[in-house]
């Protein structure tokens, strides 16, 4: 057959057909990107509505909408169950279109998938789009209470176990006394199961245990309502005037127990659209109503970009799994 | 005190503020009537609406819906056997039976003015008690909440008189559902057969809706006919002795504001719990305890009052500690934290009109939305006269649909069709629902409380022994446990003494 200028041969069509729908691909994909967001985001909370996670998503939800670049809403959708899993399993198998993303209990996760948990999946497979808050814990005890220092809960753990109250089992608070009494050598009795942080504090303020390990938002508000005392914070210096911090306790490694609320996206999240919804979220956390409404709620925010959401999320898988022994042990 | 009160009033007295408070009773009364969709949704389906507004009206708006849910809940349970809310599936036990018997509108006139006395009763018990809620609150810690939970237990167990074998094998059916799930005090996952929805074990909402839904509508399906059994006799205009009835038993709304006001303030314990215990003591105090379940309209009275009452009461441990009791409530919290008012003792320093305010609407809707049901009773009492062609796939169709909104899974529909399907063979064996239903929420708690106690206590028992309240509690369950055989024994002896002589020898 004679061959003209625009004839090709077999491979050159294979070729060109490959290109094309590269092309095709990519630039769908850029077109989709460039047209970012079309329709509204749904963004999932893995617990029922009230709790924390709940309160931070309806906080900058619309603020998060004023700042994509289309007028869309984004919607809070709560997805409970199996302790967060559910919504995280939902969002793994979500289509990568960013029309679907979730915060997440990260390191109760990391804790579920420790002990055999519903999670069928590497959480860090997810794409890190940015965190809601970064959290550090403080050692409490009732006010009342004889207790001043670690210096004396050690004295009084080599005397008999010193009493902790924890939520349950795959909070990320049950995670912190264990590791947390371990690095400052206290040995301890955990008093398990009580509902959520509030409980916790009114069991030790009852005098059901001697004392508690919470985040310090968690705690504030009795603090200051002098029902409870704050003994140490796990900070690298402490915001608590006259609490010791990891610093003094010389105990680096408990600045690294932390509580965080990271957003995620299905894996594979084009890097286009994953930009779009980090910097939406970055922006909508500036935004003066979520500042005052943090303030007054003594919440704390950490907007992150997404590269540094990942590396702090990779950061924590390690983390838990150094001490996958010790949390094993339940 | 008095001036803190009336601010707190005042704050109320506003166009917006009203029409905010009479649009969440609306929203309310709608989410009671319709199985499953309960105050906890509608509350959560708010939430947006109240952004940007002033604390005090989104209170008021909140106050609304939770308020009036009660009474859509009641009407529900009545004309049905349908519980808008878990709660409401004790007013179920003899509201039913009267619409069967065509008093429907008797019925819901006794559960509106029981519903309206609980509330005033725990309005005026929380502006009386929330100064001294942390005292109240540290009152009960786990031994204590264990040992209501076995009053729970024992108060249901006697009042299931000539019945007590079957009620025994109910609620141990109950217990053994309730250890499915999350165990919340060692993290082991038990009996969910790598199931993800069973890990937050068997869901109570959709539970409950088959139990009594359900199950009667396959009744009323299987029999045929109409709710009334005789239309001739449909009463939809004795709403005003309904509300005579009331004031008649006014020991009963007393003892069920009271037992209502009391188990509400206590963090955890629940509507459902404050619902059933108050018709169980009045079973067991009646002096015709084998009328109830057949339409005795204490049986409406009782829960009625409790469930009003509780739910002011259960703002004490919300407002004063951040602890809901119910889901309901924690919904709440959310919304007193979206406006900036965190929970704690601070609130009760620094927002005392607000909350006042709210106290005050919540006690408002109450009376409004019974109201507004009275007003409503006949339209909606005709639904006892709907052939069961027409009224069982349109109840059953908006059951499985509230049961699929409570947390939008498929799962909970499954379970309702079950339970559905136990409710009825249960109801055709003569078997007792009421002990199911409270082996089923208190089950779990139990387990966590007793553990609890004993890790406290070092694994002695005599933790309750020790404790105060504990002892009463415990001296309550004894003597709830010894009521009936006493009562039988006693029946025993004064028929033995009325026998003639020669048949006493």
């Amino acid at each position: 057959m004679r061959r003209t200028g625009l004839m090709l041969n077999r491979r050159q069509l294979i070729a060109s057909a490959g290109l094309i729908g590269a092309g095709t691909l990519l630039g769908t994909r850029h077109a989709a990107a460039a047209g970012f967001p079309e329709r509204d985001i749904t963004f999932m909370i893995p617990y029922p509505p009230g709790g924390a996670y709940d309160e931070y998503v309806r906080a900058i939800a619309q603020p998060m909408a004023k700042a994509l670049p289309s007028k869309v809403s984004v919607v809070p959708d709560n997805v409970a169950g199996a302790g967060g899993a559910r919504a995280a399993n939902i969002l793994y198998r979500a289509k990568p279109d960013g029309y679907t993303i979730s915060v997440l209990n990260a390191v109760g996760l990391l804790l579920l998938k420790l002990k055999g948990g519903t999670i069928g999946f590497n959480i860090n497979e997810l794409t890190w789009i940015g965190n809601l808050a970064r959290d550090q814990y403080a050692l409490v005890v009732a006010e009342k209470s004889k207790i001043r220092s670690i210096a004396d809960l050690q004295k009084m753990s080599r005397a008999r176990p010193v009493k902790f109250i924890a939520p349950g089992p795959q909070t990320t608070s049950y995670a912190a006394t264990l590791i947390g009494t371990h690095l400052l050598d206290i040995r301890k009795e955990v008093i398990t199961g009580y509902r959520g942080a509030s409980a916790s504090l009114v069991a030790v303020m009852r005098g059901d245990g001697d004392a508690a390990i919470l985040t310090l938002p968690a705690v504030s508000q009795m603090v200051a309502g002098k029902l409870i005392r704050v003994v140490a914070t796990f900070e690298k210096t402490s915001s608590i005037k006259g609490a010791e911090d990891a610093t003094t306790l010389n105990k680096p490694d408990l600045a690294q127990i932390i509580e965080l609320r990271p957003v995620a996206g299905p894996a594979h999240l084009a890097p286009d659209v994953t930009a779009t919804l980090s910097a939406a979220l970055i922006k909508a956390m500036h935004d003066p109503g979520v500042t005052g409404w943090a303030q007054k709620a003594g919440a704390t925010l950490d907007p992150l970009s997404a590269e540094e959401t990942t590396r702090l999320m990779h950061e924590q898988s390690a983390f838990i799994k150094r001490w996958a022994g010790l949390l094993s042990q339940t | 005190m008095l001036d803190v009160w009336l601010s707190g009033f005042e704050s109320l007295l506003h166009v917006q503020e009203l029409v905010f408070l009479t649009v969440g009773m609306a929203v309310g009364l709608i989410a009671g009537v319709v199985p499953g969709l309960g105050p906890t949704t509608a509350l959560a389906l708010l939430i947006p609406l109240t952004y940007g507004m002033q604390p005090i009206t989104a209170l008021a708006l909140s106050a609304g819906v939770m308020g009036a849910a009660p009474m859509g809940g009641s009407i529900a349970a009545i004309l049905l056997n349908a519980p808008g809310a878990a709660p409401n599936a004790a007013t179920c036990l003899d509201g039913y039976p009267l619409s069967q018997q065509g008093k429907a509108g008797l019925a819901i006139g006794a559960a509106a003015s029981a519903n309206s006395i609980g509330g005033i009763i725990g309005t005026v018990s929380v502006l009386l008690v929330l100064p001294l809620a942390k005292q109240l609150i540290l009152l009960f810690g786990p031994p204590e909440f264990f040992l209501l939970g076995m009053l729970g237990l024992a108060v249901v167990a006697s009042a299931s008189r000539g019945k007590m074998l079957r009620a025994l094998v109910a609620g141990v059916f109950g217990l053994m559902i309730s250890c499915v799930g999350y165990d919340q005090v060692t993290g082991v996952v038990r009996y969910t057969f790598g199931i993800p929805y069973l890990w937050d074990g068997i869901h109570l909402v959709p539970a409950l809706i088959g139990l009594f839904a359900v199950a009667e509508m396959i009744n009323l399906w299987v029999k045929g006919g109409t709710i009334a059994k005789d239309a001739r006799n449909v009463k939809i205009t004795r709403m005003m002795a309904g509300l005579i009835e009331t004031f008649r038993h006014w020991p009963t709304v007393l003892r069920g504001s009271l037992i209502g006001t009391v188990i509400g303030a206590i963090p955890g314990a629940g509507g459902v719990v404050a619902a059933f215990v108050s018709y169980s003591m009045t079973v067991q105090v009646s002096k015709n305890p084998d009328s109830f379940g057949k339409g005795n309209i204490q049986g409406v009275i009782a829960p009625e009052a409790a469930i009003n009452a509780k739910d002011s009461s259960s703002l004490i441990p919300t407002l004063a500690f951040g602890i809901p009791g119910s889901a309901e409530m924690a919904v709440f919290l959310g919304i007193l934290v979206l406006h900036g008012l965190q929970p704690g003792p601070l609130l009760l320093i620094q927002n005392q009109t607000q909350i006042y305010g709210l106290i005050w609407a919540l006690t408002a809707a109450c009376i409004l939305a019974s109201c507004l049901g009275l007003l409503l009773t006949r339209p909606l009492a005709r639904v006892t006269l709907l052939p069961s062609t027409i009224l069982v796939p349109s109840v059953l169709t908006v059951a499985l649909i509230g049961s699929w909104a409570v947390d939008q899974t498929i799962e909970n529909v499954i379970v309702t069709l079950a339970f559905g399907v136990i409710g009825h063979l249960m109801s055709r064996l003569d078997y007792p629902r009421l002990p199911i239903v409270i082996s089923l929420v208190l089950g779990s708690t139990i387990e966590r409380d007793f553990f609890q106690s004993m890790m406290i206590a070092d694994g002695s028992w005599r933790i309750f022994l020790t404790r105060p309240v504990s002892l009463i509690l415990l001296a309550l369950v004894v003597l709830a446990l010894a009521a009936t055989p006493g009562r039988v024994a006693l029946g025993w002896g004064s028929a033995r003494l009325r026998r003639p002589r020669k048949e006493r020898a």
